[in-house]
C-alpha cells in the first residue's frame, strides 16, 4: 500500500497537464491525487518543498534506468556514454514534468537539492575517468556533470534529440582526458 | 558615525545613481565581507542617505542594478585582457582565465546571481550575459575550425560558469577544474 506522500508526488506528472508551476497549488495537488488538501499540507512544507519531492523522484527513476543498462558494461567511457544516453531519453521523455523541474530550478531550495544529486553523479563519473587515467577526474566528473544538464535543457527546448550536442559531449569524453 | 560629505557630492539624481553604484562596486570588490548597507554605500559615495531611496525605493531595484554593473565590469575585463589578440585558443583561454578571475574579484556577483535568479529582471540580465559569453565562446571556436562550435561553446559556458561556482564556494582559484577546461582544448584535433 502506497503512502499519501506517494500517493501525491503519483499524480505530479499528470498535473504537469493541467497546470503550469505557477497554477500548482496545496487544493489542486491534493485534488489530482484524490485526496484533499489536509493530506498535502500534513506531508509537504510547500509546493517548492512537494516539486523536490518530484525532482528526486524523478533522478531516482532516472537512476534506475541508468543502472539497468549499464549493469554489465565495463567501467570506462562507453558505460559513462551508455548512461549518459539513458540519462538525455529519460529526461526527453518525461518532457512536461522537466518543465516544472527547469523553472523551479530558480528556487534556491530546489537547486540546493539538485546540487546534491549531482554531486553524487559527478562523482559516480569520476570514478569512471578515473579508471582511463583522466587527471582531476572528480573535477572533469563535475564539469561533465554541468554540461550534460546543459545538454537536456537544449534538448528540452528542442522536444528532441539534439545530435550536435550529443557529438560535442562526446567529444569531450574521447578528448578532454590525458595528454594525446 | 561620520556625516556624508557634501562639499562635492554629485546634485542630480543620475551623477548619484553613478556615484552609488561605483561606490557599491568598490565596496563588494574590496571588503566583500561587510553588508552594504545605504548608509555605508552613501558614505562611500559622499552623497546624502536619502540619495539612495530617491534612486531605489527598493532594495531589490538596486541589487538588480547592481548586478548588471558588475557583469559589465566582468565583461570588460575580459574585452580589455583579450583586446588585439587574434581569434584562436590562445585568446579563449584568457578569455576564460579572464571571465574567472573577474568573477573571482567580485564574488557579489555570484551572490547576487543565486539570489536574482528568481525574479523575473535578474533572470533575464543573467539569461543574456550567458548568451553573450556563449555567442564569444562560439566565435573562437569557429575560428579554429572546432566540429559543432554552437553546441560545444553551449556546453563549455555550463562548464566554465560551475567552474565560477566552485571557484565561488571555495573562496578560491580550483586549478583542477580550470585544467579540465582547457585540457579539452590543448589536446587539439588530431
Amino acid at each position: 500500500m502506497s503512502s499519501i506522500r506517494d500517493t501525491l508526488l503519483a499524480a505530479g506528472p499528470q498535473l504537469t497537464t493541467r497546470y503550469t508551476l505557477a497554477e500548482l497549488s496545496p487544493a489542486r495537488i491534493g485534488e489530482g491525487a484524490g485526496l484533499d488538501e489536509r493530506a498535502f499540507t500534513e506531508t509537504f512544507d510547500s509546493v517548492l518543498d512537494y516539486i523536490n519531492g518530484l525532482q528526486q523522484r524523478f533522478m531516482d527513476g532516472l537512476r534506475d534506468r541508468i543502472f539497468k543498462l549499464t549493469l554489465d558494461a565495463p567501467p570506462g567511457l562507453l558505460r559513462v556514454k551508455l548512461a549518459s544516453e539513458a540519462y538525455l531519453s529519460g529526461c526527453l521523455e518525461q518532457r512536461a514534468l522537466r518543465s516544472w523541474l527547469i523553472e523551479a530550478r530558480a528556487q534556491p531550495l530546489v537547486a540546493a537539492g539538485l546540487r546534491k544529486q549531482n554531486q553524487v553523479y559527478w562523482l559516480i563519473v569520476g570514478s569512471e575517468l578515473a579508471t582511463k587515467g583522466w587527471p582531476h577526474p572528480q573535477a572533469a566528473g563535475r564539469l561533465y556533470l554541468a554540461m550534460i544538464n546543459e545538454a537536456s535543457v537544449v534538448e528540452h527546448r528542442a522536444g528532441q534529440v539534439v545530435t550536435s550536442v550529443r557529438e560535442a559531449l562526446w567529444d569531450f569524453l574521447e578528448r578532454g582526458g590525458p595528454r594525446t | 558615525m561620520p556625516s556624508p560629505s557634501t562639499a562635492s557630492a554629485p546634485a542630480d539624481p543620475e551623477s548619484q545613481r553613478r556615484a552609488l553604484l561605483a561606490a557599491a562596486s568598490r565596496l563588494v570588490r574590496q571588503k566583500p565581507a561587510e553588508p552594504l548597507t545605504p548608509t555605508r554605500l552613501c558614505q562611500e559615495a559622499g552623497v546624502s542617505e536619502a540619495a539612495f531611496a530617491t534612486n531605489w525605493p527598493e532594495a531589490l531595484a538596486f541589487e538588480r542594478q547592481l548586478l548588471v554593473s558588475l557583469l559589465d565590469e566582468v565583461r570588460d575585463s575580459v574585452a580589455k585582457t583579450t583586446l588585439g589578440m587574434a581569434p584562436g585558443l590562445a585568446r579563449l583561454k584568457l578569455a576564460v582565465e579572464a571571465y574567472l578571475d573577474a568573477n573571482r574579484a567580485r564574488p557579489a556577483v555570484r551572490a547576487l546571481a543565486l539570489k536574482l535568479q528568481a525574479d523575473a529582471d535578474g533572470a533575464a540580465t543573467l539569461r543574456s550575459r550567458v548568451a553573450g559569453f556563449t555567442l564569444m565562446m562560439e566565435m573562437e571556436l569557429q575560428a579554429m575550425q572546432w566540429p559543432h562550435p554552437a553546441a560545444t561553446a553551449r556546453l563549455f559556458t555550463a562548464a566554465v560558469l560551475e567552474t565560477a561556482y566552485a571557484e565561488h564556494e571555495a573562496g578560491a582559484k580550483v586549478p583542477a577544474l580550470r585544467d579540465c577546461v582547457f585540457r579539452y582544448f590543448d589536446n587539439g584535433r588530431a
